[in-house]
């Protein structure tokens, strides 16, 4: 039977009102058909693709065009990009706050990107900061977290978490374990930190949404430093740390049904207590062996927790 | 014979559009749990992020179970090693029934049983051939392509046909032919597959999870990409040998008939999928023409042989997006925002989570350098500012 074969019959029984009926079965029939997501997607593509352009513009030909030359259309694109999305924004609310049109969030995400080409060039050719112009990159994360906030756009939420994450020293981009044990503890703290914040801003009541953004960036960085510390010979300050991490993201997952924090915590647990174990001296046999009861153990017990839960989500 | 009844197809697909339409805000929850309770299967879902996870462990025992047979057995000949592989392969494939039987659907534990079965019977087959290194590969890949097909006609699983679909296109490359030859041969399975799902005209409503819609896709994509030779080394540094055939001497050379049929190709593919596709409103095949069209317009100045310009990103950029805002204001001017039932409006609310997600996974493609690795003032700049979510504001990004 198809879809819209059911629909008919649902209305004949009265499960579903006539106007329902119309406006689902006209999706169905794809009488009318929403490109929105395209056209978020060439959007978003475009100001990757400009910004991009930009920069690579900028590295090759500063010498030849001059300072004036770059810094002033840039201050004029990124001065325009504020000025449309001030001159737009709807009035400041805690709640979630639909953009006026398609192109708004991008426009602002450009001008945020292009805010950060324009002051690593500054900084390159001025060396106002010297050695401190890592601050640079804390005034940019605050001034992306500023307009997230008040434009609320996840976009630009996402660029001043990873420019907040860089200020730390840690790159986002790729979790590279090894890598993260040199700056594991500004990990950990940016994690902690940043978790602490998007609880924090939850319980305010201000941009509630905004939570789950917090939470996917930080958990990874913070499971991720802590497994780089489970890696090392003196682990045994980290081991119970990392244990209690992955199962506390576990149980947060399964209490607010954030199945993406359950798969963290049973992944992260899974690599945190097979580094322990097989960091000791074994023979093929045995480490597969391990492989082979070890996943057996985790998929009977997804088994029985999944059979709990239903499926939700 | 498929494991599921088309019922039971029919009522999960619909449980999840009514799910989506009283997300929309199109159903009120009363009606929603009213319908949902007539669409009951005794078939066992899970949650995606769950459905990954059991995925992973599943293969995971089921390699290392075979590595550790292999350890135990420590077979020499090849035949030996066959034995171990389809034998292994037998076992998952009986696993992954038994994990239908007891009525799994799209659990990660079935499907992952279902795959590693048929890479390791084309392990096993490749072993059987392992005489001539050539037919090794060419046994191996035809019997990975069987596999899927069983495993779609079996299971149902999709992406189990497009992977087919995919390594059946790769058994040109295998043989000792030009690259012309290669890439055409190569061209055409992907164009036969397209040609009979479309001929097979079963995209309707009607059948629930046949997943022809995604297959088509595919083809589509893979003829493009084997009839682009500039891709490669356009988008990756990847050396000219990379993609030909092992038994060839030199690095060969692209004869001028097929570079210029491989340029029109490059234009027409896009034109007529994005035609097709608007026309029967397939958002994949959309979807794909447009990724197909951007290939094209990143590619085509090495058709021509033009140098390539640094700004030429900044106009590709300001290209794609006035090309969005041009759409949008062409569809909202028209009678109740609309044109031909096109709009630009959300109207389901999984688009929304969408974006949401691609919002977050911004953040993981940091372009700037963290704080860390600069230990004095840097002096070059040097780009990275736009590559996507990150503020690029370090002195080196």
């Amino acid at each position: 039977m198809t879809t819209l074969e059911r629909l008919e019959n649902w209305r004949r029984s009265g499960a579903i009102r006539e106007e329902q009926y119309k406006t689902i079965s006209a999706l169905v029939r794809k009488e009318r058909f929403s490109v929105f997501l395209e056209l978020n997607a060439l959007l978003y593509l475009g100001v990757l693709s400009f910004v991009a352009g930009a920069g690579w513009t900028v590295r090759t030909y500063f010498a030849h065009l001059g300072d004036a030359a770059i810094v002033i259309p840039l201050t004029i694109l990124i001065g325009a990009s504020f000025y449309y999305c001030f001159s737009r924004v709807k009035p400041y609310s805690n709640l979630q706050v639909e953009s006026p049109n398609l192109g708004f969030d991008y426009i602002l995400y450009l001008g945020c990107l292009l805010l950060g080409v324009e002051l690593g060039y500054l900084e390159t050719r001025l060396h106002l900061l010297n050695s401190q112009w890592d601050y640079y990159l804390l005034f940019s994360a605050l001034v992306f977290f500023a307009s997230a906030y008040r434009f609320d756009n996840r976009f630009v939420l996402s660029l001043a978490l990873s420019t907040l994450a860089a200020w730390f020293g840690i790159k986002t981009s790729r979790f590279e374990f090894f890598e993260l044990s040199a700056v594991r503890i500004s990990a950990i703290a940016y994690g902690v930190i940043v978790i602490i914040a998007g609880f924090f801003l939850q319980r305010a009541g201000i941009k509630k949404h905004f939570l789950e953004t917090y939470l996917h960036i930080a958990t990874n960085v913070l499971l991720a430093a802590l497994v780089s510390g489970v890696g090392e010979k003196a682990s045994g300050f980290y081991l119970p740390i990392a244990l209690a991490a992955a199962a506390i993201t576990f149980w947060g997952g399964l209490r607010y049904r954030r199945f993406a924090f359950v798969a963290y915590g049973i992944i992260y647990g899974y690599i945190i207590i097979s580094i322990q174990i097989l960091s000791a001296r074994m023979g093929d046999t045995l480490i597969l062996t391990y492989f082979v009861i070890s996943g057996a153990i985790v998929l009977l017990g997804m088994i029985l927790l999944a059979r709990r839960i239903g499926r939700t989500a | 014979m498929r494991v599921y009844s088309t019922l039971e197809e029919e009522n999960i697909r619909d449980r999840n559009l009514v799910r989506e339409w009283s997300a929309s805000g199109l159903l009120d929850s009363s009606q929603s749990a009213s319908i949902q309770a007539q669409l009951q299967t005794d078939l066992r879902q899970t949650n995606g992020f769950l459905r990954a996870v059991f995925w992973f462990f599943t293969s995971l025992i089921s390699i290392a179970g075979v590595a550790l047979s292999a350890v135990i057995l420590r077979p020499h000949e090849h035949t030996e090693w066959a034995v171990i592989f389809v034998t292994s392969s037998l076992a998952c494939w009986a696993l992954a029934e038994f994990a239908c039987r007891k009525r799994l659907y799209r659990y990660g534990i079935e499907e992952a049983l279902a795959v590693i079965s048929v890479v390791l019977v084309s392990l096993g087959v490749a072993q059987m051939f392992s005489g001539s290194a050539r037919w090794e590969d060419v046994a191996g890949l035809a019997m990975a392509a069987i596999g899927g097909i069983a495993i779609y006609y079996r299971f149902g699983f999709v992406y189990a046909a497009v992977a087919s679909m995919v390594v059946s296109a790769a058994i040109p490359f295998q043989l000792d032919m030009g690259i012309e030859e290669k890439r055409i041969a190569s061209a055409i399975v992907f164009t036969v597959i397209l040609v009979s799902v479309r001929q097979s005209g079963l995209q309707s409503d009607s059948s629930a999870g046949s997943g022809l819609a995604a297959t088509e896709a595919g083809a589509w994509l893979g003829t493009y990409l084997m009839l682009n030779i500039q891709l490669a080394t356009t988008l990756f540094v990847v050396p000219a040998w990379f993609f030909y055939s092992p038994y060839q001497s030199s690095t060969p050379q692209i004869a001028t008939w097929f570079f210029l049929f491989s340029w029109a190709m490059i234009w027409l593919l896009p034109a007529a999928g994005l035609w097709l596709g608007l026309a029967k409103k397939e958002r994949l095949l959309i979807d794909v023409s447009i990724a197909m069209t951007l290939l094209t317009l990143i590619t085509n100045k090495r058709y021509l042989g033009s140098a390539a310009h640094e700004w030429d990103l900044m106009i590709l950029g300001i290209v794609l997006m006035t090309a969005a805002i041009v759409i949008r204001r062409w569809l909202q001017s028209g009678p109740n925002g609309e044109r031909d039932g096109f709009t630009a409006l959300r109207l389901l609310r999984s688009d929304e989570r969408k974006l949401a997600a691609v919002s977050i996974a911004s953040s993981m493609m940091q372009p700037h350098a963290s704080s860390a690795k600069q230990t004095n003032t840097p002096h070059d700049f040097r780009e990275g500012g736009g590559s996507s979510g990150g503020g690029g504001a370090t002195g080196n990004f």
